[in-house]
């Protein structure tokens, strides 16, 4: 039975919508694969490049952060480029966004795919979920865990796949749910729609470190 | 006002221009930002980290002529300048609205752009390209309302920007 690494490369891992991804991949991977799901940290690079040396499948999980992958995983990837590993495991991806459109995770999906060629991993399949915030708390998770199972068999397949799912809303009504999603977090902290629409920016009174 | 933000130390002789702010953010302490989402539903526009970060957003909001410097590493800005620009979700709103036919977040006040980014470091035309993407999609999320990319080894950036910024007034 092969060996499969999840690795959640989320800045806020343990209550981040990744957390739930992964555990789902996990489920539909428990009965095909040797499954091990992991959180990335800003201290765990090294053990986890030493687990990677051991796995055939490595799948990492993250949000999009400024159109393309977050810093954290980034900074891994580097350290992945460093290690010297003896074997080089296919690497997947499931990515989400706050968007509707999950085509604007696909700048994320080149870097990834341009990390693979560069350092001679093979690249398996992707996920790409839109609405990534919100999908799970919806009636429409069912497309998610649906895409999820076919991103699982396309991994023990070895079938390279490019896979996407977001909310089928159409762009008003997404944006009229979101809103309605965002004003709620707000509320539960206090703030009013006002509040959370404020345009000034705040600039804190302590001189800025300018050069 | 008129920003050079870069992740390495740039020579600009002979600028003297009180509107522009250059800020090197390799001596700066950024964390990345931990996705809290605090800036949009808790104390909006302000990050909770208080490090160095919370002063340059308002800075980069504010800028009408912008020019960032940074390595490029996989086809993405490469970690002190994408830890920064990870940041700067508190000059955006949590909310979401139609731009050109995409769902993106509203802005809070940034003034429209004219950017110039210039990439060093970079390994071949693949990564230059994932690089002008990228860009792309942050010229539609950030306010550039026009913007240019370069590449150049590292050694030519100070003469390059120099040129670069002799053509804004002052310099």
């Amino acid at each position: 039975m092969d060996r499969l690494l999840i690795l959640n490369a989320s800045p806020r891992a343990p209550r981040s919508n990744s957390r739930i991804y992964a555990s789902l991949l996990e489920r539909y991977c428990l009965r095909r694969f040797l499954v091990d799901n992991r959180v990335l940290n800003t201290v765990n690079h090294r053990s986890l490049c030493r687990r990677i040396d051991r796995i055939h499948h490595l799948v990492l999980v993250f949000p999009l952060y400024i159109d393309t992958i977050p810093v954290t995983l980034l900074d891994f990837l580097k350290a992945l480029e460093r290690h010297r590993l003896h074997y080089k495991p296919t690497i997947h991806m499931i990515i989400n966004c706050h968007f509707l459109e999950s085509e604007q995770n696909s700048i994320a999906v080149r870097t990834i795919k341009f990390f693979c060629s560069s350092n001679g991993f093979p690249f398996g399949s992707a996920l790409c979920i839109g609405s990534g915030e919100t999908i799970m708390k919806t009636p429409f998770r069912y497309l998610v865990r649906y895409k999820i199972k076919a991103f699982a068999t396309a991994i023990l397949r070895s079938k390279a796949q490019e896979l996407r799912v977001s909310t089928p809303l159409s762009k008003s009504l997404f944006i009229r749910a979101s809103s309605r999603y965002w004003l709620k977090l707000g509320k539960e902290h206090g703030n009013t729609r006002n509040a959370m629409e404020r345009m000034d920016i705040a600039a804190p009174d302590a001189p800025s470190p300018t050069a | 006002m008129k920003l050079i933000m870069a992740d390495t130390a740039l020579r600009l002789p002979g600028c003297t221009d009180p509107d522009m702010t250059y800020i090197n953010l390799a001596t700066l302490k950024i964390a990345p930002c931990t996705g809290c989402c605090s800036c949009w539903v808790k104390t909006p526009t302000q990050c909770v980290i208080n490090d160095d970060a919370v002063h340059v957003y308002p800075l980069i909001a504010k800028a009408k002529k912008l020019l960032y410097v940074s390595k490029i590493q996989y086809g993405s800005y490469d970690s002190v300048m994408k830890t920064m620009l990870e940041r700067t979700i508190p000059i955006l709103q949590a909310f979401i609205h139609l731009r050109a036919g995409e769902t993106r977040h509203l802005y809070r006040d940034v003034c429209p752009k004219q950017a110039t980014v210039i990439g060093y470091g970079v390994k071949n035309e693949e990564e230059k390209q994932i690089f002008r993407d990228l860009v792309a999609q942050n010229a539609r999320n950030m306010n550039f309302e026009s913007y240019q990319v370069f590449f150049m080894p590292k050694a030519e950036l100070d003469s390059f920007i120099s040129g670069e910024i002799s053509g804004w007034t002052g310099c």
